[in-house]
């Protein structure tokens, strides 16, 4: 409600209320100038007129009631002596407000992770049939990274998923062009078939191929599952937010260049040092794999 | 001589409200007044829930008020009654007729057997 409403409506309060008192006032003239025409003396006729009326203050009570403003009238009342009260008592006003602020804070949290959680979804087209695949070791732990050669007998053997694709995860990457200093970015590497196979089209995407320093240095062999995978075509991916939350815990969020800022293909850096055939960025706010369900394939059932 | 005076009934006020707004723009104090002097002095309304009642009524939408010069030569608040009030008024009497018949045909046999 904007101020002048809220003026307006307590301009008509107060007229409402000056009519209110206006109209009784009448009531009671009448009465007394009929009792003086009858023959009584003027203080006499103002008294019993008085006396007949009653309580002029509890009628306006009864009056408020039957038209139905009396709760408007009350809250206001209530919220001026809340603040009145409030103002003597600063500490208690400091500690209420604080205990308010902090409950409040904290509800909203939980219920946002609930709503990230179980209420939003995964933004993928058919997200209840997408399963996260991990491999299993006896002897460490489970969640353990898939290896290449797996990954593709996986993919090759498969009867129960329609298709695996494999990404790495949490890689460090850099881009940069012409007019862009390199500038972090969280990135991974996706074969080609994962955006087809989560039903998510990339926003931005382009083909480049730059030679790096150092792009001719061999791999590391333990740095994923995707990365090194001869002749496939590979695909470097990075989301806006992933971008920003990972630039706001190592640098300040402005070293964050949205890759649609660049107006040629930007050439990028990382962990695999292979050249880049295509890069993509995924809409903001896009997550690869939170809350996916999971599914473990023993190591020594691999299919053959 | 003094005339015995009867509680009005629950519920019966408004429809004598609006029967004496029916006829001409009135002010409360002249509803009073022509309620006591129709019923010759035999209802008496009180202020205490005249005044409600017609805010009741005016909120309800069965009663319109207006500001007027009135003969004090203040301005005074007239009572007239609205379309949708006239259909209530004519509801209500009926609804009254229908009741006072039905009670006065039951005093009537009572007091026949009580004979």
């Amino acid at each position: 409600m904007s101020w002048r409403q809220t003026l307006q409506r307590l301009w008509r309060r107060d007229r409402a209320e000056a009519e209110l008192d206006a109209e009784l006032r009448d009531h009671v003239e009448r009465q007394v100038a009929d009792y003086v025409r009858a023959g009584m003396s003027a203080r006499d006729a103002r008294r019993r007129a008085r006396l007949e009326f009653g309580g002029l203050d509890q009628v306006k009570e009864l009056c408020r009631d039957a038209r139905g403003t009396r709760w408007i009238e009350d809250i206001s009342r209530d919220l001026r002596y809340a603040c009145r009260r409030l103002a003597r008592d600063r500490s208690l006003a400091a500690l209420a407000i604080t205990t308010l602020g902090l409950g409040i804070g904290l509800n909203v949290a939980v219920f946002a992770m609930v709503h990230a959680i179980f209420v939003r979804g995964l933004p993928y087209d058919d997200p209840g049939r997408i399963v996260n695949v991990w491999s299993n070791n006896d002897r460490s732990s489970r969640y353990q990274r898939v290896s290449l050669p797996d990954f593709e007998d996986y993919r090759r053997a498969a009867t129960t998923l329609a298709d695996l694709a494999a990404f790495t995860v949490d890689d460090r990457v850099s881009l940069s062009d012409a007019e862009h200093a390199p500038a972090p970015l969280n990135g991974s590497l996706v074969t080609a078939n994962t955006f087809r196979l989560l039903g998510q089209p990339a926003c931005w995407a382009a083909i480049s191929c730059p030679r790096t320093a150092g792009a001719e240095r061999s791999e590391r062999s333990s740095s994923g599952t995707a990365c090194g995978a001869t002749g496939m075509p590979r695909t470097r991916t990075s989301s806006e937010g992933s971008c920003a939350s990972t630039a706001s815990r190592r640098r300040s969020s402005a070293s964050c260049p949205k890759p649609s800022g660049f107006r040629s293909a930007p050439s990028f850096g990382g962990p695999c040092n292979r050249p880049r055939r295509s890069i993509a960025a995924m809409p903001a706010g896009w997550r690869r794999s939170a809350a996916c369900a999971r599914t473990w394939i023993s190591r020594r059932r691999r299919p053959s | 001589m003094t005339t015995p005076r009867t509680e009005l009934p629950q519920g019966t006020l408004d429809l004598l409200v609006l029967q004496v707004a029916a006829t001409s723009p009135i002010h409360g104090y002249g509803i009073a007044q022509r309620i006591k002097q129709v019923s010759r002095d035999v209802l008496q309304v009180p202020q205490g829930s005249l005044y409600p009642a017609l805010h009741r009524l005016e909120r309800r939408g069965l009663l319109a008020a207006e500001w007027k010069p009135s003969d004090t030569g203040r301005d005074a608040k007239f009572y007239r009654l609205t379309p949708r009030g006239h259909a209530q008024l004519h509801e209500q009497t009926e609804s009254w007729a229908r009741l006072a018949e039905a009670v006065g045909l039951i005093l009537g046999t009572a007091g026949g057997g009580a004979r």
